[in-house]
């Protein structure tokens, strides 16, 4: 479970160190970080947040939504999937609704939006995924002692 | 359930999806929205594998198994299309695209930054692209189940 939280905040906070240490970065790491992400999103330059001078290696959604992954990946407490299957669709919904008003021209992309909407989708799919593989590797766990108490 | 259970099917969906995600164009259509296409690839390796075992039913761990494990296949896929095409035709693919007028900047730059790397970069790039693309595919296996092939959830 470490393991998988740990992938999980990694893979989050990769484009923010791309974003944040570019000039700390090996040029070849750098280069690889943003051939990684540049086969998963579009990187419209109009879209896309600059830090410290230079475009992210990801547009503001999906940095948003990569911060969500690694926010849901440290966050200690486990939410309940109950609430998360509500809370999901309508972040979901939320981010769909702005995707749809940018592309018909109703307002320009606005960074802040499309990083709030990216965090939430990210974050409560991420935190969702979390709490049901947590909760059945613990009634795995229960289960388990069961059986060993039987035998 | 172990993952290699679900490799006829994750390698077939993976593999169709890598493919489709580093070809030019039809990639940047399905990378448009967020990471469409490597949780669609999640959804076509979980359909062929409930097709395939009708019997059975998938938990929501074994759905993000099943995602994890298509969109790992999905990474390496992508970065094996595009190596060649990257190493051979690069600068000038490159050069081709950046002098179209009629294609729109950002395609442009999504053009540019898939074909002008240097090897060492090409290289370091398969380990990353198949974690992240992994990470996605479970995000999709998992979201799949709860949403597309609900009728097929196994009770935990």
């Amino acid at each position: 479970m470490k393991g998988l939280r740990a992938t999980l905040a990694f893979v989050g906070l990769l484009p923010w160190i791309r974003g944040l240490a570019h000039r700390e970065l090996h040029a070849s790491l750098a280069g690889a970080i943003d051939a990684a992400f540049f086969s998963l999103c579009h990187h419209a330059p109009e879209r896309t947040l600059l830090l410290g001078g230079d475009a992210m290696c990801v547009c503001s959604r999906c940095a948003g939504l990569y911060a969500g992954v690694f926010l849901a990946a440290v966050w200690p407490w486990r939410a309940s999937p109950t609430t998360l299957r509500i809370v999901f669709p309508a972040g979901a919904a939320l981010m769909m609704a702005d995707i749809l008003s940018q592309d018909l021209g109703l307002h320009a992309p606005w960074h802040p939006l499309r990083l709030a909407t990216g965090a939430i989708v990210g974050f409560t799919a991420t935190a969702w995924m979390l709490s049901e593989v947590l909760g059945s590797g613990r009634r795995g766990c229960h289960v388990n002692r069961r059986e060993a108490l039987a035998r | 359930m172990h993952p290699r259970r679900f490799f006829p099917a994750v390698a077939i969906g993976g593999a169709i999806t890598g493919f489709a995600l580093a070809l030019p164009i039809v990639g940047d259509i399905l990378r448009c929205a967020l990471c469409i296409g490597v949780m669609a690839g999640s959804l076509l390796s979980m359909k062929l594998w409930l097709d395939a075992h009708r019997a059975e039913n998938l938990t929501p761990i074994d759905a993000a198994m099943l995602g994890a494990c298509s969109g790992g296949v999905c990474g390496a896929a992508s970065w094996i299309v595009s190596v060649p095409i990257r190493l051979a035709f690069g600068p000038a693919l490159s050069d081709f695209f950046m002098e179209r007028a009629f294609l729109p900047d950002f395609l442009k730059v999504n053009l540019r930054g898939l074909y002008t790397d240097d090897f060492a970069s090409i290289f370091m790039s398969l380990p990353l692209q198949v974690v992240l693309y992994g990470v996605m595919g479970a995000l999709g296996g998992f979201l799949g189940l709860q949403y597309v092939f609900v009728a097929r959830r196994e009770a935990q």
